[in-house]
């Protein structure tokens, strides 16, 4: 079970949900890409508002179990995963 | 990743000592060389002609009769720069349109902030091409400006663009506004949890844009060959983000283009994005010669971007035990006249320190007549924390607590959530507060006569990891040298050459650091983010253990035994058999080992570069004494303490020193800093003689409490330092004049008109604190 944390200006997409569950095959890895696809199938327009031109957001990075995953759509998710889609940290 | 255990924390034997800097003698001797002290026998001097209207049409632009000018030898315009397409791509400092990049850099079709660039002039003296770029004819046709991110969101405002309107993650809205951005937070159920609040505090908070006011205003010289090459010197923050933007808005191939940073007079953030190296570049690509640009103090304040003015509204509810059970915070950034996404940054900063199981954050990035805004040291977070923490200090007041123990009972904590859902590593917030508490000034009485009060407030920044490069060389008398891509602008010479000695068993006077150029070493993020010192500081630990691992090869030559054989521990190589040696000599060191390096197979350099996980936050405390002066409404600051969780500090005196440099900053935020904007968007106060920042008269010896609770994502347990400080002081000091005097001033900065306004309106109708 893979849990995606939907941004709150998205949930319109979830029927309200903040999180939403996915089943990964036990002993299977799926990527970012793979789970917003799976994810589509129920919640259309996610991948519209997360990605553009073929990647995720500029500006919005891959969060997994509360670190920055750099490899972003190809970073792979196991059972257990928690995924977050936030603003990268920068600073002064 | 297995977090690092730290066995050695507290007793490490360089890592916590005060060697004098690397780069001190020729810091105070004026021999090391800026980018203003740039000199070529052929150079040119450039001049940028720019906006004195916030927002204007530009109808038609004449350069023919500065060209004509005797001696000038080049101009350029907006014409000169490539197209660039439509796109948002990220810079590395959030997410920026290429053709607003280029717009930035030179106006197109309108100008949209006074000091807006509009044309560069090179001429064989900085005077002539000052006067030919004057004699530059530019019609314009002004239009109404807006310089309020309130006033910008108003339905009826002027609008910046005929064709922005709000994003929301991909989803864009259909009608043109101001408001570019919107940013949302949610968990649990906001109303029921006010619902379940014994006690409600709602406040509107505004502070004004505020510049980072570094020392050395922008400067860049750029050479270009006619081979296509081309060198720019500058003072920047990270060479290669600089190389980037360059190469983005000339379409340049990155290999192209060399960027030399020069030592650094102050940055904070500000010194991220491009302003002259383009133009620079454009001009010797014309001439063939080299030219310097360097700005003036009020090109610095007028075109360079500053932090957010802001308008937050910020509601907590508390049970009677002083349990936060819900927060909501609404919040405006303004954006200034480019889009961005700063607003973000707030969002994920305006609760972090507390756990809130109800809770909304809204903020919006709203575009204005102003310079596009940049980072500024912890940037978004202060203008978002102080309301919050001036908040709390209401709650403390009504709910009859103290102020620390508040904080303590809703303090974040290893496996809480922020607001985002981000899951907290092990933080220090709470040790923080205890050792705050304990302080001898938290511990001393709080100042009691008439106008004297005391504040507190919290701090909150997440610190950054991005991607550095580092070597270590062996030389061959055992001495060692550090060569990283990290501009140096607050001691990281000797916080790298710190590392690298812990980790060689050498001296940190052994090591000697070296700031390297983009053609020198590997790509390297910028100085920002405080996470020089973590990440770089990581690479350097990886480079010295490429370099041993390289010396157990020679040691087992020498020892004719197996490489597995050799360990290194406690500064030298050692079977790992015995403990001791095979031959039964004195283990080697890097000293003795190192005049044998050539015989041995050769030179010995480690290597890594890398993009780290394991970044660890950053939270202080700030302890504010201060008295009022009742006629005139100035606030003196009595006594200063701020405490911080600063994982190791490698170099505690550095660290001291970023702690009181933030702290300052934010006194200076708190108490007098602002633009001063006219009706049409004309900065007012464009010098340091009525931007008033801080000197040694206006704040006392800042005292510093370090809080070492080691980041288990560093070998050594660093944690950025260099932002956290700057982000209290608005609340502490807030606190303190509302306890002083019984009136809370809700709009930054709290200066002495707006003070005695207060004070004046409390005489008319007493306000409660």
């Amino acid at each position: 079970m893979v849990t995606v944390h939907i941004p709150a200006l998205l949930r319109d997409l979830t029927g309200g949900a903040a999180q939403v569950r996915v089943d990964v095959p036990a002993g299977r890895q799926i990527t970012v890409r793979e789970l917003l696809e799976m994810l589509e199938a129920d919640h259309r327009g996610l991948l519209e508002s997360l990605l553009y031109e073929g990647d995720i957001l500029p500006g919005i990075a891959v969060f997994i179990d509360s670190d920055q995953a750099h490899l972003g759509l190809q970073a792979k998710l196991g059972d257990g995963s928690e995924v977050h889609f936030l603003p990268p940290v920068v600073g002064g | 990743m297995e977090p690092f255990a730290h066995p050695k924390h507290g007793h490490y034997d360089v890592i916590g000592t005060r060697p004098i800097r690397h780069d001190g003698e020729d810091k105070v001797t004026g021999r090391a060389q800026y980018g203003a002290d740039v000199h070529f026998p052929d150079m040119l001097h450039g001049f940028v002609l720019r906006s004195p209207h916030a927002h204007a049409r530009i109808l038609s632009l004449d350069t023919s009769k500065a060209e004509a000018m005797p001696g000038v030898k080049a101009v350029v315009t907006h014409a000169a720069l490539p197209p660039l397409p439509d796109k948002v791509i990220a810079t590395g400092e959030g997410i920026e349109n290429q053709k607003y990049m280029s717009d930035r850099i030179l106006a197109s079709d309108k100008v949209l902030f006074q000091g807006h660039p509009i044309a560069a002039v090179a001429a064989g003296d900085p005077w002539t091409a000052e006067e030919a770029a004057r004699a530059i004819a530019v019609k314009y046709e002004v239009l109404p400006a807006v310089t309020d991110p309130l006033a910008a969101m108003q339905e009826g405002a002027p609008l910046l663009y005929d064709r922005i309107t709000t994003t929301i993650l991909g989803k864009k809205e259909s009608q043109a506004t101001n408001v570019c951005m919107h940013t949302r937070h949610q968990q649990g159920e906001l109303e029921a949890g006010f619902a379940q609040a014994d006690e409600i505090v709602e406040r509107e908070y505004r502070t004004r844009t505020v510049h980072q006011g570094y020392i050395e205003p922008q400067n860049a010289t750029a050479l270009a060959r006619s081979d296509g090459h081309v060198t720019v010197w500058t003072s920047t923050q990270g060479a290669f983000p600089t190389r980037d933007q360059v190469a983005t808005v000339l379409k340049k191939e990155l290999s192209k283009i060399r960027v030399i940073p020069m030592e650094i007079g102050g940055g904070f953030g500000g010194k991220i994005p491009i302003y002259l190296e383009p133009l620079a570049v454009l001009l010797s690509e014309r001439t063939g010669r080299p030219v310097k640009l360097v700005m003036s103090r009020a090109d610095v304040f007028q075109s360079t971007g500053p932090a957010s003015a802001t308008v937050s509204r910020i509601k907590l509810g508390f049970k009677k035990d002083g349990t936060l059970v819900a927060a909501s915070a609404w919040m405006a950034y303004e954006a200034g006249a480019f889009p961005g996404n700063w607003g973000a940054t707030g969002a994920m900063c305006v609760l972090a320190p507390y756990r809130v199981p109800n809770l909304q954050i809204d903020v919006y990035d709203v575009l204005t007549n102003t310079p596009k805004v940049a980072a500024y040291r912890a940037p978004s977070s202060p203008q978002a924390l102080w309301g919050v923490e001036a908040a709390m200090d209401e709650a403390a007041l009504k709910l009859g607590m103290d102020p620390i123990d508040l904080r303590l009972k809703n303090a974040a904590a290893e496996g809480d959530k922020r607001a985002d859902g981000y899951t907290w590593p092990r933080i220090g917030l709470v040790e923080t507060l205890q050792a705050a508490k304990a302080s001898a000034h938290y511990r001393s009485p709080a100042p009691d006569k008439p106008n004297q009060g005391r504040g507190i407030a919290v701090g909150y920044w997440h610190n950054a990891g991005l991607q550095s490069s580092a070597t270590v060389g062996i030389n061959m008398d055992g001495t060692a040298s550090v060569v990283t891509g990290s501009v140096d602008i607050g001691g990281s010479r000797a916080s790298m050459a710190i590392m690298a000695a812990e980790t060689l068993g050498l001296t940190a006077e052994e090591v000697r650091p070296l700031v390297a150029d983009t053609d020198s070493i590997g790509h390297t993020d910028v100085t920002g983010g405080s996470r020089t010192t973590f990440a770089t500081g990581y690479a350097v630990y990886l480079a010295a253990l490429d370099a041993i691992e390289q010396m157990k090869k020679r040691v087992a030559k020498l020892w004719n035994c197996k490489e597995s054989d050799v360990v290194f521990e406690d500064g030298a190589f050692r079977s790992g058999k015995n403990g001791g040696t095979p031959n039964g000599k004195d283990p080697l060191t890097v000293r003795t080992l190192a005049p044998q390096l050539p015989r041995t197979g050769g030179p010995v350099q480690g290597q890594a570069s890398i993009l780290p996980r394991g970044v660890g936050a950053g939270f202080g405390c700030h302890i504010a004494d201060i008295e009022v002066d009742p006629d005139t409404g100035k606030a003196t600051v009595l006594r200063y303490t701020a405490v911080q969780d600063v994982g190791t500090a490698i170099h505690p005196a550095y660290v001291e020193g970023q702690i009181m440099g933030g702290a300052v900053q934010g006194i200076g935020w708190a108490l007098n800093e602002e633009y001063v904007h006219n009706d049409q968007g004309v900065m007012q106060n464009p010098g340091f003689l009525d931007y008033r920042m801080p000197t040694t008269l206006d704040v006392p010896n800042v005292e510093t409490i370090l809080v070492e609770v080691p980041n288990p994502g560093h070998p050594y347990g660093v944690r950025g330092v260099g932002e956290t400080p700057i982000v209290p002081p608005l609340g502490a000091l807030h606190n303190a004049i509302a306890r002083a005097t019984g009136v809370r001033v809700r709009e930054l900065p709290m200066s002495p008109p707006r003070v005695q306004a207060a004070l004046s309106a409390r005489a008319a109708k007493p306000i409660p604190a």
